[in-house]
């Protein structure tokens, strides 16, 4: 049997099984009974049989294959209490029933399965790790504000390289491979305070998701990760909010019901930086930053839902002349908007769609004025467009197929401009793609196959590049299961700027010349994750990534032009342990990574900045520890860093116009690239906070210490040389001992 | 827990060792060769150059540098240059060093390789705009004629206050983007006064020395890696320029002329 034949053999097969088999189905949402919000991966079965499902990322579930007959349903989610309702199925009918979940309901003896068990039950995944809100606001914040990407770096396959940044290296990957998304919005840029922190507002955020490696045909156009964030959709049934004060910025967030729908919207603006530059007289010098989101949602009836959700983040930097109100006045902004509007449609109870449509928009404004009159500009902008759909077919009680399109058009421009003259540089790149995915439970509960594949177009260059992508999951036992995955991925986009650079203000995109092959990355996955208790879980997974066409800016240079690019091959591979624990007196997760990673430009073969070998991350929360304060901490361990050391130097001479005579400067001779590493990295940093009642309200008054034992990590070296002297080496180091206090009221 | 305890402890002891092991240094040796700056100068000039060597991060610098044998050939002619002082090496006389000509340097030292160069000088060339004893203001722009045989321009703005502190702005420009033009609005910050403009039109060598020099800073204080070299067998430049200059006043008030200067010698190209 000829492979095209055998493919309509098993579709035919799978007709037959929908048209013939004459069970009943049982459908609906699950949702939190005091805020009306969806409930994602929420476990649902039908009690006395092995029937079940979890609900997915909107709060829908779908049953099939139910023999007609009453059942108990039983709705299960950790933090609430557990639902049962009674349910009559017919014969080839499907019933519906919505479940809210009570979280004050929850019973002590109660077992309760969650998020992570249910996924563990019921999905084909591998490399995947979901923070949620309330896991997110325990870990001890970076000068007093919680940063996503500071909880993510904390992950095993993750690599900080400095205590200043948020890029997130991810298994050997650079941060230009990562896919950021925001309610179906590409971010480009997710950074502010030149890296220190993520535009996203953690209390505004339902959950991150991360796909560190091996994701579903779902996703495409970056090579290494997928950092898929979602909105929370507000309180529909209250009125709720609250305002924040740290020592860098101030937050509010109010949320409530809209007639058959919620909003949330939320803000944070930066108060310290500003009060700094002013206590210490430094006039003429100014920086900001801030952040917008918002999410509203719209149930039009049961089977359509719509959903709006914006962001708009900014930083702004100026510096000017204070004693002269018509002399030098430098700006720099820049920042993200993201808009997308999303309809959830239930098709029929066996097709779920999603939606989307999305704008998101990078800028950048550089403005120099020397006179009122005398200009130099500097604009950047980057726009994308997008219309996706996806489609969830509960085609079978065996097959769960999803495929989807995903129609964008991504455009860049840049315009200078000086005084009368300007130069203007814009490209426009149509990366059309689409996908099939089926989740096969070839042995229930025991044996599971993903095969997927993603079809992508990209216009530059008119390439059409074929994506196949596998999961395997083999559950031995009860606790147990074996998970696989390969896949191949491609990126149509690179950044321009170095990623050596210790700190960025952000990154410069482009579209991969019409020249260059598309870069590709192949990703091989293997790995146990076992149960130990009803609420812990150790997984270890070994990785292989392997790169090819990457296009590398030129090193040491802060920026290389797109026809400049050096094309790189390499390869990473390494192996990530974490044991996890979601309840009980003690949460959070012990995460060790031992990676290689490899570059090739031509002959030079090294390892790139972020190479780190070892890396083990503790996070260890205690709610109620002592007095109601709930402590928490973070510890990091981690082998030095390459970098690329000075080994010698020489007297430079150079004629200087100016004096019309040479004169000379030290400079020093490097090392190979990245060929020596810096010392040990490790970091403690610690939290408390109690929380008090008052009426209508509660206080949370919190304490965090970043590097509590004041560890004295090197950020880099400077050699000096004199004359006649043998040179000195500086080490600058990472962030000190650095305590903030803050305050939250929540009503 | 007492079951997994002793392993735990085991587990951890190890990758406390082994991470502690993982601080890396190479381990290639570092060779010591010649530094070497010549820079010579369309029309008559006396070269002169400077011999050095490279030294390893742990040793002292020194500038007296003697012993080293510096050749300077032009067709069939070849002039040795001399140790006259510290690292510096010179010919007393000046040369006939035409546009065009090309110069060959070779520099020997008995336990370092030979350094080889060569340089075509660029063409002369001058200063269209302004003309000396000009006042300009930073809506005008600098413009000049073509120096065949250069890659691009080093450029400096320099004022002397009367205090007798200086100010300078150097530009490197290549030939590909503004060579011949320059709008001077950058000048805007910088206080009314009596300027000297100056332009070094470089040939390939001494443009990519500069460029990949990434500025300069006086008396050696500006430190940046990177080893650029436009010679062989050691590091360090043998490149070639042609110079031209125009003192110009510059005034902020679009109203041309100064007090106490005449009209008739304001001029503005805007």
């Amino acid at each position: 049997m000829n492979p095209a034949t055998r493919a309509l053999f098993l579709l035919a097969a799978i007709l037959a099984g929908i048209t013939s088999a004459r069970p009943g189905a049982v459908n609906g949402y699950v949702r939190d009974l005091s805020s009306g919000e969806p409930l994602a991966y929420a476990n649902v079965y039908l009690e006395g049989t092995s029937i079940g499902a979890a609900s997915n990322d909107r709060g829908y579930y779908y049953i099939s294959n139910v023999p007609a007959g009453e059942y108990e349903l039983v709705v299960s989610f950790i933090g609430f209490g557990t639902a049962r309702r009674r349910v009559e199925v017919g014969s080839g009918v499907t019933t519906t029933a919505d479940v809210d979940l009570d979280p004050g309901a929850v019973k002590v003896d109660e077992v309760v399965v969650s998020a992570e068990r249910a996924r563990f039950e019921r999905e084909v995944e591998l490399s995947v790790t979901r923070l949620d809100t309330r896991q997110l606001l325990t870990i001890p914040k970076v000068g007093g504000e919680m940063d996503l990407f500071r909880a993510i770096q904390m992950l095993p396959g993750v690599i900080a390289t400095s205590d200043f940044s948020n890029r997130l290296y991810i298994r050997g990957g650079s941060p230009d491979q990562n896919l950021v998304l925001l309610d179906g919005i590409t971010v480009y840029n997710p950074s502010h305070l030149f890296g220190m922190y993520s535009p996203f507002i953690t209390e505004a955020i339902s959950d991150a998701t991360l796909l560190a490696g091996g994701f579903p045909a779902e996703y495409g156009g970056r090579l290494s990760s997928v950092l898929d964030i979602t909105t929370r959709e507000g309180n529909s049934k209250n009125y709720t909010g609250h305002g924040s004060l740290s020592m860098l910025a101030g937050e509010a967030l109010v949320e409530g019901p809209i007639p058959n729908g919620s909003f949330l919207l939320a803000g944070r603006r930066t108060w310290l930086p500003d009060a700094l530059l002013k206590a210490f007289g430094a006039e003429g010098l100014g920086y900001y930053f801030y952040d917008l989101m918002g999410k509203a949602n719209y149930e039009l009836n049961h089977d359509i839902r719509l959903t709006v959700a914006g962001l708009g983040a900014e930083d702004v930097l100026g510096f000017w002349d204070a004693e002269d109100p018509d002399g030098l006045d430098v700006r720099l902004a820049w920042g993200n908007r993201g808009l997308s509007a999303q309809a959830d449609l239930i098709l029929s109870p066996l097709l779920y769609c999603e939606a989307t449509a999305a704008w998101s928009n990078f800028f950048s404004n550089f403005r120099v004025a020397f006179s009122e009159t005398d200009t130099a500009r500097m604009t950047t902008d980057l726009t994308d467009l997008t219309l996706k759909t996806d489609l969830t077919w509960y085609a079978h009680s065996h097959h769960t197929l999803a495929l989807g399109a995903d129609l964008r058009v991504t455009s860049t421009s840049t315009t200078t401009r000086f005084d009368t003259i300007s130069f203007a540089d814009q490209d426009t790149l149509w990366p059309l793609s689409a996908y099939i995915d089926d989740k096969w439970e070839v042995v229930p509960d025991r044996f599971f196959v993903k095969p997927g594949l993603r079809y992508n177009w990209y216009s530059n260059g008119n390439r059409h590049e074929l994506e196949p992508r596998l999961g395997l999951k083999y559950k031995p036992g009860k606790n147990t299961s074996l998970n696989a995955s390969a896949g191949r991925y491609t990126q149509p986009m690179v950044t321009l700027n170095s990623t050596d650079a210790l700190f960025s203000i952000y990154d410069m995109w482009v579209p991969v010349p019409d020249a260059r092959n598309t870069p590709s990355a192949l990703h091989y996955i293997a790995g146990v994750e076992h149960w130990l208790t009803g609420d812990a879980i150790v997984e270890v997974e070994g990785w292989y990534k392997d790169y090819a066409n990457l296009l590398e800016p030129r090193y040491g240079d802060f920026a290389t032009p797109a026809d400049s690019l050096l094309t790189a091959d390499g390869y990473s591979w390494g192996c990530d342990l974490m044991l996890r624990k979601t309840e009980g007196w003690v949460t959070g997760w012990v995460g060790y990574s031992y990676m290689w990673t490899r570059r090739r430009i031509g002959e030079e073969v090294y390892h790139p900045h972020y190479d780190r070998r070892h890396n083990l991350n503790v996070v260890a929360n205690f709610p109620g520890l002592f007095w109601g304060v709930d402590v928490s901490t973070n510890f990091t361990l981690g082998t030095g860093l390459p970098y690329a050391g000075d080994i010698g130097y020489y007297p430079r001479y150079e004629y200087v116009p100016g004096e019309n005579e040479t004169r000379y400067s030290w400079r020093f001779i490097q090392g190979p690239r990245d060929a020596f590493r810096y010392p040990v990295y490790h970091r403690l940093d610690a939290g408390l906070s109690r929380t008090w009642t008052l009426g209508w309200s509660e206080i949370t008054a919190f304490l965090d210490v970043t590097n509590v034992y004041d560890a004295r990590n090197v950020l880099l070296y400077h050699w000096e040389a004199e004359d006649g002297d043998i040179p000195e080496r500086q080490q600058y180091d990472m962030m000190p001992i650095l305590p903030t206090i803050g305050l939250r009221v929540r009503f | 827990m007492k079951r997994i305890t002793p392993p735990v402890c085991v587990g951890f002891a190890l990758l406390l060792l082994s991470v502690t092991r993982c601080e890396l240094t190479p381990s290639e040796r570092f060779e010591s060769e010649l530094c070497v700056h010549c820079l010579l100068f369309a029309g008559a000039d006396a070269p002169e150059a400077h011999v050095n060597r490279t030294y390893a991060i742990g040793d002292s610098s020194s500038f007296l540098f003697p012993g080293a044998e510096v050749f300077l050939r032009q067709a069939r002619d070849s002039w040795a240059l001399l140790h006259v002082g510290n690292d510096r090496y010179a010919y007393p006389e000046s040369l006939d060093t035409a546009p065009f000509d090309t110069f060959y340097l070779r520099v020997t030292k008995d336990g370092y390789d030979t350094v080889l160069g060569h340089t075509t000088l660029p063409d002369t060339f001058s200063i269209l705009f302004p003309r000396p004893g000009d006042t300009i203001t930073t809506e005008d722009s600098l413009t000049w004629t073509e120096s065949r045989g250069s890659k691009g321009y080093y450029t400096s703005f320099r004022r002397e206050t009367p205090r007798g502190d200086t100010f300078d702005i150097g530009i490197l420009i290549a030939n590909d983007s503004f060579a011949g033009y320059l709008p001077l609005f950058f000048l805007s910050p910088e206080p009314e006064g009596a300027y000297t403009f100056r332009l070094a039109a470089l040939d390939t060598n001494y443009y990519n020395w500069v460029n990949a020099g990434g500025g300069f800073g006086p008396g050696g204080g500006m430190q940046q890696s990177g080893t650029p070299s436009t010679v062989t067998g050691g590091i360090g430049v043998f490149g070639s320029a042609a110079l031209c200059s125009v003192r110009v006043y510059l005034k902020h008030d679009p109203v041309m002329g100064y007090p106490g200067q005449s009209p008739g010698s304001s001029r503005s190209n805007r």
